[in-house]
């Protein structure tokens, strides 16, 4: 999800910064174009304006070398007048080079006709007085149409600068306009660029954290997977011992031998016992206990859970009975743990009886439910204690633990793996008399699995 | 069912384990029931002792290099459909699934001690041979 958000984030900073690059591209071409064409503008209006002035001048200088012809003395009159003529031709020339040159505008192509026409007409009457030589008669006409030149230039010229100017306040505008815009490209493009700058820090930041948590859960893996299998070998190496002087203690056989060898046993089974309530505890705790479900026959189950009980009984007159009202009930559960149950409670019974019988009883109280009772008659538990004893680390009273040992978790192992299996436990006891261990657990209702 | 039978008429055990201690350990408690028992440290001839001697159940212990004990159990019931005990001091969880996977198989606890293993084979072949248990109150 992060990955796509900065995906995101990257084209939003992207588009704009392309799209800007792409106006300021076009933009600055455009802008050349008219810087181009205004130039080009430019220069023909110079052009223009040169070429008005060049007429008018030789217009001019045609006019005065006329006056200077009629004022001439006949010894020069000639000469003057080859003058005249090659003014004539010299002003004809402009005005045909002038004629020629692309308008500017449509008034100013008017306004240049006016000229080239006024000029022509100078001209021609010019050269007709050279000829008819009646130059004094002619110096009105003449004079008229060189003023009419001189105004003609003058609109012309007025048009063109003019034009000049507002191409020129053109030009500064566009100019202004263009660094505006390169300004605003280069904010833009260093907003962009901070932005960028300061999301890519972000980026950095986020996957340092993700790289923090990633090796944090794999450190926390490894050590969860140490813990295991730590766990595992512990329980290996702590029970092998134990069942080794268990099984040794069976070869004791000489009659001066067997009752040690039986005492030894019996230290051995509690020792295993205990050991195994602790790592049962410990793991139910830490939440490493899965059940594998199984369908099974109940009576199967409390059977081999007594027999596992019985070298706790060592010389104690004390006898396991049963009282089976059904013998084929099964029930859905984790036999492992089934046994567990059943060796606790068997074993409590066991070990709080000096002598007599501890008698596990079977019944069905109703169809879905099937009740099983450990009943003992030994030292039973005070009423007051009944309550607690199902809780961690408590025993009835404080003298339990040194008379009969024990590490207090069996019961709080019982209720919780038989709550685990949807059943109920619970306990009645007559001080001094005996004691009725009770659980409760779903039964199935077809035949058994064999 | 309910007398020992004479040892020549007793049914013949196979009983595997890498560890020589307790391979003798079971082997004594099994022939001192009465039972005929071959015994194989590790287990590699197994499959052929089965064969030869007549074997009618075979006692398996688990963790042995080289062939683990369920690939052995699974060999000896495929090749000769002889029922299988597992016995081992693994944790039960795990010896459980171990039977499991073998068809016929069941298991029995080395804490369980050698009375019940005597129970279990009883149970298997339908006999009755005596198992010592502690206090002999078992019914």
């Amino acid at each position: 999800m992060a990955v796509v958000q900065h995906s995101v984030r990257h084209l939003l900073l992207g588009l704009p910064a392309i799209l800007l690059l792409g106006f300021a591209v076009g933009f600055a071409a455009i802008d050349q174009q008219i810087k181009s064409r205004i130039d080009e503008a430019l220069a023909t209006e110079r052009v223009h304006v040169g070429q008005a002035r060049l007429v008018r001048e030789r217009a001019q200088q045609t006019y005065v070398s006329m006056l200077e012809r009629w004022v001439q003395p006949p010894a020069g009159r000639t000469e003057k007048s080859r003058e005249v003529d090659r003014s004539i031709v010299a002003v004809r020339n402009a005005a045909t080079e002038y004629a020629v040159l692309q308008p500017i505008s449509a008034t100013e192509g008017a306004a240049r006709n006016k000229l080239l026409v006024a000029l022509a007409q100078f001209a021609n009457r010019v050269q007709a007085a050279v000829v008819r030589e009646d130059g004094p008669s002619a110096i009105a006409e003449i004079a008229e149409y060189n003023a009419a030149i001189n105004e003609a230039t003058l609109q012309v010229l007025s048009i063109d600068t003019a034009a000049g100017q507002s191409a020129d306040t053109q030009l500064v505008t566009l100019r202004r306009w263009s660094s505006q815009t390169m300004v605003g490209i280069v904010l833009t493009g260093a907003v962009a660029l901070l932005l960028s700058a300061f999301w890519w820090k972000e980026k950095r930041r986020a996957d340092r954290r993700y790289e923090q948590a990633e090796s944090a859960r794999r450190e926390q893996e490894y050590a969860a997977q140490l813990r295991a299998r730590f766990f595992a070998n512990l329980s290996h190496e702590l029970r092998t011992p134990i069942v080794v002087i268990q099984n040794l203690t069976g070869r004791l056989q000489a009659p001066e031998l067997r009752s040690i060898g039986k005492r030894i046993r019996q230290a051995a089974d509690d020792l295993l016992h205990a050991i195994n309530n602790i790592l049962d505890v410990s793991r139910l705790e830490s939440g490493r206990l899965s059940l594998n479900w199984e369908t099974v026959t109940l009576l199967d189950v409390i059977r081999r859970s007594a027999h596992r009980c019985e070298g706790l009984i060592g010389e104690k007159d004390v006898q396991i009975r049963f009282q089976v009202a059904e013998c084929d009930l099964s029930v859905t559960a984790d036999v492992v743990k089934l046994y567990q149950v059943f060796t606790n409670l068997i074993a409590n019974a066991i070990k709080f009886t000096e002598q007599g019988c501890v008698t596990v009883g079977v019944t069905q109280p109703t169809n879905d439910v099937v009740r099983v009772e450990v009943i003992d008659n030994g030292i039973g538990i005070a009423q007051n204690a009944l309550e607690r004893i199902w809780e961690p680390f408590e025993q009835a009273d404080e003298t339990i633990v040194s008379r009969f040992g024990g590490t207090g978790l069996g019961l709080s192992l019982v209720k919780t793996l038989v709550e685990l299996h949807h059943g109920k436990v619970g306990a009645m006891s007559t001080l001094g008399k005996g004691s009725c261990f009770w659980i409760e657990l779903p039964v199935v209702q077809e035949g058994p699995l064999r | 069912m309910s007398h020992t039978p004479a040892p020549t008429q007793a049914p013949a055990i196979l009983v595997v384990d890498d560890n020589p201690r307790t391979l003798e350990e079971t082997c004594r408690a099994l022939r001192d029931a009465g039972f005929r028992v071959v015994e194989q440290l590790g287990p590699f001839g197994a499959t052929a002792l089965v064969a030869r001697e007549k074997i009618e159940l075979a006692v398996l212990d688990v963790m042995m290099p080289g062939l683990n004990g369920n690939h052995l159990g699974k060999l000896i019931r495929d090749n000769s459909m002889v029922p299988v005990v597992y016995l081992s001091a693994i944790p039960e969880e795990e010896l459980r699934a171990i039977a499991a996977s073998t068809f016929g198989a069941t298991y029995v606890l080395r804490s369980e001690g050698a009375s019940y293993l005597i129970r279990e084979i009883n149970r298997r072949l339908g006999l009755s041979f005596p198992s010592q248990s502690p206090t002999g109150v078992w019914q």
